[in-house]
This record gives structure tokens, sequence and C-alpha cells, in this order.
């Protein structure tokens, strides 16, 4: 078993610390809602890296992704007035950078062009790498870089609600509450979709998945 | 031994291939741009652009001003134009009737009735001079107490004619039958002035009352001058072109009847289709107050079906 796996998806799911940090959130919402603008470059300096990885995997096209999120900040900034803190400010620009990123997908279905941001390699990461190149001839950056290019493929074949739960669940680490929130639907249908989207990704990716 | 994440041949978990893909991480350069970029968005955002449709209707709303202050004089003169147009034809059209009014067309119809025929016959060739023609001794006293304002010069016969100045005797020559229609009638009051619309001749066909009094015989087309001082109007050329039309179409005995009865009906009434009467249309001076405010009126209680006249109790 690999030990850093786990902290790592856990730290992302929605826990104490996660309720404690919405709570700063809303302090500087309503800092940002009197006045002080700001106030939300805090907000965007601390969300910009989540909402962008969220926004790139359902993409998969970095420079979308840039753009798609910097949409969602602008909008968030727009509508802050009307941000009652019913729920977590990250939640809120979730769901906003999540509808953006929805609608441009739709736009453009038929035109799709992968653009990957490199893998950073940390202990985590650079211990499954070893493991996949481990028997195999090839270099390893053509490998990582064919395996990057699977993963994407596969993810891309997934239709958007299931992409969008394996990349809130698996890549973001939100609680399937928290991605009910977001996607208005069912915690059940949280579990059932992600548990379909795995199933497909397993298939999908056989030749590197045990 | 290994573990149920990873497998021996180079085989790895589903979760584990995602935590790759969750590596997959921009430069730390890629977020100065992205901060730049973002900066740029957020001052456009704050600059707030206009909805489109704004940006249609502004051009939109200029040109139309621009030409509305054009159009709008042009406009609003067409408009007061044709009321004023409008106003002054129904002006022409519409005959009130005051009693002083409809004495002088009792008093003219009568006198053209039993104008000497020699005076109806106006020729031709004298019509554009005014011609004396001899009146006779006394009119009669209804005609007189009529019109009190109008003063009747019985020795004042005028035919004016467009011919040469050479006057002829009235009673020299036949006018030709299409010359005596255009021949009119009007009284002259005291000062010179015309006191009466000109009837033609023809009109007096349609009302073959006694006549025992003449002021004025003229004719031409210097006679549309209507009854302005008394409120009467009536246009000579309407007359005139509907003369002709009864010229055209003799008018039987069994007509002439009615249009005496009808001629004692609208001048003994109040209504103010006088002129109506004097026009003929008898059928229409009857059927009209039916629809007006007269409806209620004696005349509505009239009616009429070919020769026969009923009254309504």
């Amino acid at each position: 078993m690999n030990p850093a796996a786990k902290p790592l998806t856990k730290t992302l799911v929605a826990s104490p610390e996660r309720q404690i940090e919405a709570a700063g959130d809303w302090t500087v919402v309503q800092h940002v809602q009197a006045g002080d603008v700001a106030a939300f470059d805090q907000l965007i300096l601390k969300y910009r890296e989540r909402v962008y990885a969220m926004v790139y995997h359902m993409t998969a096209n970095r420079e979308d992704a840039a753009d798609l999120t910097q949409d969602a900040f602008i909008k968030a900034f727009q509508s802050i007035h009307r941000f009652q803190g019913q729920s977590a400010f990250f939640t809120w620009l979730y769901r906003i950078a999540l509808n953006g990123a929805l609608s441009h997908i739709r736009r453009n279905k038929l035109r799709s062009f992968f653009s990957f941001d490199k893998i950073q390699e940390d202990p985590a990461v650079a211990e499954v790498l070893s493991q996949l190149t481990d028997k195999k001839d090839v270099p390893r950056d053509v490998f990582v870089g064919e395996l990057q290019e699977k993963l994407n493929e596969a993810m891309m074949k997934l239709s958007i609600p299931h992409r969008t739960v394996v990349t809130l669940f698996e890549i973001d680490g939100l609680s399937h509450e928290e991605i009910a929130s977001i996607m208005h639907c069912s915690v059940g249908t949280v579990r059932s979709r992600l548990h379909y989207a795995k199933q497909f990704l397993q298939a999908e990716l056989h030749a590197y998945v045990q | 031994m290994t573990t149920p994440e990873t497998s021996e041949a180079g085989k790895v978990s589903l979760e584990e291939l995602l935590r790759l893909k969750r590596a997959e991480r921009p430069a730390p350069e890629f977020w100065a741009r992205f901060e730049q970029d973002l900066r740029a968005k957020q001052l456009a955002a704050i600059v707030e652009k206009r909805p489109w449709w704004v940006a249609l209707r502004l051009p939109l709303a200029t040109r139309v001003l621009s030409r509305w202050t054009v159009q709008l004089p042009l406009g609003a003169a067409a408009v007061l134009a044709l009321s004023f147009v409008v106003v002054r034809e129904d002006r022409s059209n519409t005959v009130v009737v005051t009693p002083t009014a409809r004495a002088e067309v009792t008093a003219v119809a009568a006198a053209t009735a039993s104008l000497p025929q020699r005076a109806r016959e106006v020729p031709a060739v004298a019509a554009q001079q005014p011609v004396a023609v001899p009146l006779p001794e006394s009119l009669p006293p209804a005609v007189a107490a009529l019109a009190p304002e109008v003063a009747l010069k019985p020795e004042v016969v005028r035919a004016e004619e467009p011919t040469p100045a050479s006057a002829v005797a009235l009673a020299a020559t036949v006018a030709p039958a299409d010359r005596v229609a255009e021949v009119g009638l009007t009284l002259v009051a005291a000062d010179g002035m015309p006191a009466l619309t000109p009837l033609p001749v023809g009109v007096v066909e349609l009302s073959p009352v006694a006549f025992e009094a003449v002021a004025s015989v003229e004719s031409g087309p210097g006679f549309i001058t209507p009854f302005e001082n008394e409120g009467l109007s009536i246009q000579w050329a309407q007359i005139k072109s509907e003369v002709g039309a009864s010229r055209a179409s003799p008018t039987s005995p069994r007509e002439v009847r009615r249009k005496r009865i009808l001629a004692s009906l609208v001048l003994a009434d109040n209504s103010s289709d006088a002129h109506r009467f004097i026009r003929g249309d008898g059928r229409e001076v009857m059927a009209r107050p039916f629809g007006d405010e007269a409806a209620y009126d004696g005349v509505s209680r009239i009616g009429m079906g070919g020769d026969r006249l009923t009254l309504k109790f």
C-alpha cells in the first residue's frame, strides 16, 4: 500500500479544517462586499490553483483552463454582492468555474485540443512512475508522456457528469456532499456516477491498471 | 507480495494513475502571466461595457432623432394643412340654415320658379354684361318679410355671361338649353353686395312654387361665392353639375310632385337639410337625419316609399 496516497486525498476532503477555512473566506468576502476590493486578491491567491486544476482536468487544455479560471474569478468578483454566505465561498466559486467549464465544453464539443501541463514529480508521483517504468525498456519521459495522453483521452471519453464527478472527487479531493452541492444532485447520484466512471476508466486504462 | 494498489508487473491502481493526473500542474511562471491577464480582465470588467442592444439602440435613436428634427416640423405642417383642407371642405359641404338663410332660399326658389321666361332664357351673347330685366311690380309680402336685412331691388336684374360687351335684350334671344342651366339667380342686398348664393335655374325647376319677385339673375363661373355673411354656403360648381345631371334626365310629373312635397316638408322642418332639398336629393334628405342627432326629430317620422309619403306618430 502506498502510504503517501491516502493523506494527499484526505487533505482535500471536506473536514473541520474546511469549515474553518470557509468561515475565514466569509470574513474576506464581507470585506470585499464592504468595498475592500483588494481583499479579493486573497481569495484569488488562495483558490486559483484549485480552480484552475478543476477546469484543466475538465477541458484537458491549459490555455482554455487559464481563461476559464480568470473568467470564473471575474464573475465571482462581479457577483460577490449576491453571495450571502449560505454555502462556503469555495463551493460557490467552484460552481461558477464549473458552469463556465461546462458551457465551454458544450460550445466546443467538436473542437477538442489537448494541451497538457507537465507532471510535477513530487515523491508520491515519482514512486508511481517508477513502478510503471521499472520493467519497461522505453525511456521514462516518453512513457510518462504516453501515459498522460492515454489518461486524458480516457477522461475525455467520459460523459460530462461522470468526468465532473471523477475530477472533483479523485483529483480535487472534494467530498461527496460537496460535489452534490456543486452539481445540484444527490450524494447517491454522485456515488453512482463515480462508480461507473471508475469502471469505465479501468477498462480504458487496463494496460496500466492492474 | 504486492500491495493491492500496485502490481508487480508494472501496473498501478486507478487511484494512483489519477494521482498522476493531479500532479499535472503549471509552472510558477504560468501564474505570473495568469495574474497579469486576470488584472487586465478585472479592469475591463470594472469599466462596465454597454450591452449590445444599447450599442444598437444609440445610433438608431440618434438617427431617428436627427430625422425627426427635420421631419417633425414637416409632418406637423402637413397635418395642419390636411386638417385645414378637411375642415374647409367640410365647411363648404355643410349648410347651416339659419332662419334668414332659409327664408332666402325659399324666396329664391319661389322667385326662380315664377321667373319670366325671357329672364330665364338669358342669351349666351348677353350674359357678360349686366342686363336689366323687367320685374314684377310687387313682391309677395312673404318674400319681403323673410329676409329683413336683404332689401330687394326689384328693378335690378343682372345676367352675366362670358360674352362680348354688347348687351342684348333678354327677351330678344332664346338662350340655348345648355346655357340656361348655368344661369344663376341671386338677391342683391341694398348696398349692392350679393346676399344670396346664386342658384341655377335648373334648381328652380325642382320646386315650381309660385314666384313673385326676382332680385337678380346672374350666371357664369364667378358665382361660386357662397353666402358667407349668412352662414349658408353652397358651391356653385356642385350645384351646376347636379343641375346638369337633372337636366340630362328630365323629371317626370311624379318626380316633380314628390319633390314639391319634400320641399314643403323640408322647409317647414328645422333641420339643416335645405340645401339637399335644393339639390333634389329628396331621398337622401329623408335618410340622413335617421342616423344623425335629428333622428328623433319630426323628420325622422317621415318616410318615403315610391310615391308614398308616410308619417309616423
